[in-house]
């Protein structure tokens, strides 16, 4: 940080004058060619972030000290850039360089806001965060275990009639719950069934914390003792959901604007070369 | 408390452990992203360049006058000279040669003791920034020199520091050098302003208010548009219809506004022609002298003057010329210009009229010596908003000029002529709206001889 605000300050110390006293300023002078070959260094040196992170077990400086590195004097680009071109893009070809500086240096600013702020928020409201790509998997997996503790509810209300049933349990009796264990099955088809099975599943009621709550406290009501540990764990499971469908949503956020980032930062750095080809060409 | 059980070794068995083998969805449409720029990129400037050749690669629009040669790059950017083969060779020179211009322009010397070291002509008209007219050049351009002027041989001849108009101009040298002396000499006039512009003047046809127009016109060109140079104020179209040079009762025919001399013979012909062909009226006269009628106008002789009764015809045409030269030179021509001749002033004897000597005047056309002027872009203006001294002047040898704090009332420096637009209320102000760096010849054309076809579009 301190190279690049020192160096906008001798950029700005040499610029004023030069503006000042220059008939027209523009990237054909001597100085703001200076600033031109400038603003194209630090840009080539940005883009080599992606190739270093393409090879990591280089050993060509820390992976921390390459993205500060990238983030501040790529940012020093823009005031490079529109030092050279005295705040001025006249032609074509400038004008789509100019903006393309703008839009891969502000893109970068909320990328880098968004880098430093969210982990922390990730941290904070997803303690069952896990890696992004496995989601998918674990999703999986959640509506399997749904299912299973789905079944042991019915096992544990008729221990009788399930596998391992013993005649001392179906001699005691259990109180017929019947209509209410079908309910609690038709609640787990139609609405957990679904929700565990579909990334964010806008239309579902589940993703509403307190609903889900109030749904499961009823069931519990509803049923003994003994059948409350697979339906709590299914509302766990839920929750479960519930976080990782919000960690999908942050880390989109997180890595969306490299979708913008990214393809602006190529186009730059090809039509860039192109213009300082032409510049000494003509 | 959580009811399903969540070890770390739990948790690591449901991951997947082949995931990395696979581009994650949002990674992977980064890198299409990306492919699709570059190539999007390529594919523009590819197609910039087969459509506009060059010129795709242009820093910016040309000038309106240039931009005919828009897409003839190499019309201005002249190859490379390879004299020294050793250098890398782009094909192109980046900056345009002063040649390149000169193959079109003519283009005079700032001053004779220019040398070498003179400025290239691209320093100052800088091309490649928009339509903007390039005469205009910036004030820096002008200013890198007039902010502190060093005359190679020591004469300062214009003021020495000139930074900008709107608060480092100075006065306009009429005003600032002029002494009174050298006014009187310049504009050997008795004029009086202030009363020409008072309403209801006695004019030939009846009661007359003049207004600035009825005297001073501009210069016409060829096809009838003002050049914007205020024409000498001329006797004949502005002040002889009031001011008569009649000299003689008997005589229709008026005086020409010409030399003395020339004065003094169309009298001494007119008179005699007059008496010759109207024998009568001469006799007449002789008998009863002086039996003239008044002239029109506000004519006044000398009480002192008393002109002898003539005898003969001859001296009847003597002393009626000699009467009418008085009448011209103390009651016309004396009016507006002083007499020179010593011997005026002294008694003399009516058979010897001392001609009158006209002072000189040496009224400039151009009062700016270094600077142009238009008085058709102010058109929009009253006259008397900047001349406003005008309407109180009594004296011939007032400058009416306006004082260069009325100019900044609107030309207050507050605009730059780098940028194609003007900051709302605020005239141009800068140095080259009214100095001529290449002269105060209008920088021509020279013929090229290019054909259309090298200049047009590919």
């Amino acid at each position: 940080m301190i190279v690049t605000v020192a160096a906008m300050l001798v950029g700005a110390a040499i610029y004023v004058p030069y503006a000042r006293y220059t008939a027209v300023p523009g990237g054909g002078t001597s100085i703001g060619l200076m600033f031109g070959a400038l603003a194209l260094g630090l840009m080539l040196f940005a883009a080599l972030l992606s190739v270093r992170k393409r090879f990591p077990i280089w050993r060509i400086g820390r992976a921390k000290i390459w993205m500060r590195a990238h983030l501040w004097l790529g940012f020093l680009a823009l005031p490079m850039v529109l030092f050279h071109a005295a705040f001025h893009a006249r032609g074509t070809l400038t004008a789509i360089l100019m903006w393309l500086t703008i839009i891969v240096v502000g893109s970068g600013i909320a990328g880098a806001w968004l880098q430093h702020t969210l982990p922390t928020k990730m941290y904070r409201e997803v303690p069952f965060e896990t890696i992004y790509d496995q989601i998918p998997v674990i999703r999986g997996q959640l509506a399997a275990e749904a299912r299973d503790r789905a079944t042991e509810v019915n096992q544990r209300l008729a221990p009788g009639v399930g596998p391992g049933a013993t005649v001392v349990d179906t001699l005691l009796g259990i109180p017929d719950l019947q209509a209410e264990t079908e309910g609690f099955q038709r609640f787990v088809e139609r609405e957990v069934g679904p929700y565990l099975s579909v990334e964010q599943a806008r239309r579902s009621s589940l993703r509403n914390r307190e609903w889900t709550r109030e749904q499961f406290d009823n069931f519990r009501r509803q049923f003994p003792q003994t059948a409350w540990d697979p339906i709590t764990a299914i509302e766990e499971i839920c929750d479960e959901k519930r976080q990782l469908d919000h960690q999908a949503r942050l880390h989109r956020l997180l890595h969306a604007w490299l979708l913008v980032h990214l393809p602006c930062s190529a186009a730059l750095i090809l039509l860039a070369i192109i213009h300082a080809i032409g510049a000494l060409r003509f | 408390m959580a009811i399903r059980q969540r070890t770390t070794k739990l948790v690591a068995r449901r991951h997947d452990l082949n995931y990395f083998k696979r581009m994650s969805p949002l990674r992977a449409w980064q890198w299409w992203l990306a492919a699709v720029a570059l190539v999007g990129a390529g594919l523009w400037f590819g197609g910039s360049t087969l459509v506009q050749g060059s010129s795709a690669l242009s820093a910016g629009p040309l000038s309106a006058s240039h931009a005919v040669m828009g897409q003839r790059c190499e019309l201005c950017h002249v190859p490379v000279v390879e004299a020294t083969s050793w250098t890398p060779s782009f094909g192109m020179r980046r900056k345009v040669p002063d040649s390149a211009c000169l193959a079109c322009h003519i283009a005079e010397p700032h001053h004779p003791m220019e040398t070498a070291d003179k400025p290239t002509c691209g320093s100052c008209h800088v091309e490649h920034a928009g339509a903007m007219h390039l005469a205009a050049v910036a004030d820096s351009s002008c200013t890198q020199c007039h902010a502190k002027l060093e005359p190679r041989d020591g004469v300062l001849r214009v003021a020495a520091s000139v930074k900008n108009f709107g608060n480092d101009h100075p006065e306009f040298r009429p005003l600032r050098e002029a002494a009174d002396a050298d006014r009187s000499a310049a504009f050997a006039l008795r004029f009086n302003h202030a009363g020409h512009m008072k309403a209801g003047l006695t004019g030939p046809h009846g009661v007359v208010t003049l207004e600035c127009s009825t005297c001073h016109v501009a210069v016409l060109n060829a096809n009838g548009r003002s050049t914007g140079v205020m024409a000498p104020v001329n006797f004949e179209k502005s002040c002889r219809t009031c001011h008569s040079l009649q000299f003689d009762a008997h005589v229709a025919a008026e005086a020409p506004h010409d030399t003395p001399e020339k004065v003094r013979a169309f009298v001494a012909q007119a008179v005699a022609s007059f008496a010759q062909e109207h024998p009568e009226v001469v006799d007449a006269e002789l008998k009863h002298w002086p039996a003239e009628a008044p002239l029109p106008g506000k004519t006044v002789l000398p009480a002192s003057v008393v002109l002898p009764p003539p005898h003969t015809r001859a001296e009847w045409v003597s002393n009626r010329t000699a009467h009418a030269e008085m009448i011209l030179w103390r009651g016309k021509c004396g009016v507006c210009h002083r007499d020179l001749n010593p011997e005026s002033r002294m008694p003399y004897a009516p058979s010897a009229i001392p001609l009158m000597k006209v002072e000189a005047s040496a009224q400039p056309q151009h009062w700016f010596t270094a600077a142009v002027f238009s008085h058709a872009a102010h058109d929009a203006v009253k006259c008397e908003e900047c001349h406003a001294k005008a309407l109180t002047s009594s004296n011939g040898t007032d400058v009416l000029m306006p004082e260069i704090a009325t100019c900044r009332r609107c030309h207050d420096g507050r605009s730059s002529p780098e940028g194609p637009a003007l900051k709302a209320g605020h005239a141009e102000s800068g140095c080259f709206l009214c100095h001529l760096y290449h002269g105060r010849q209008k920088p021509g054309l020279t013929p090229a001889g290019f054909k259309l076809e090298q200049m047009a579009k590919r």
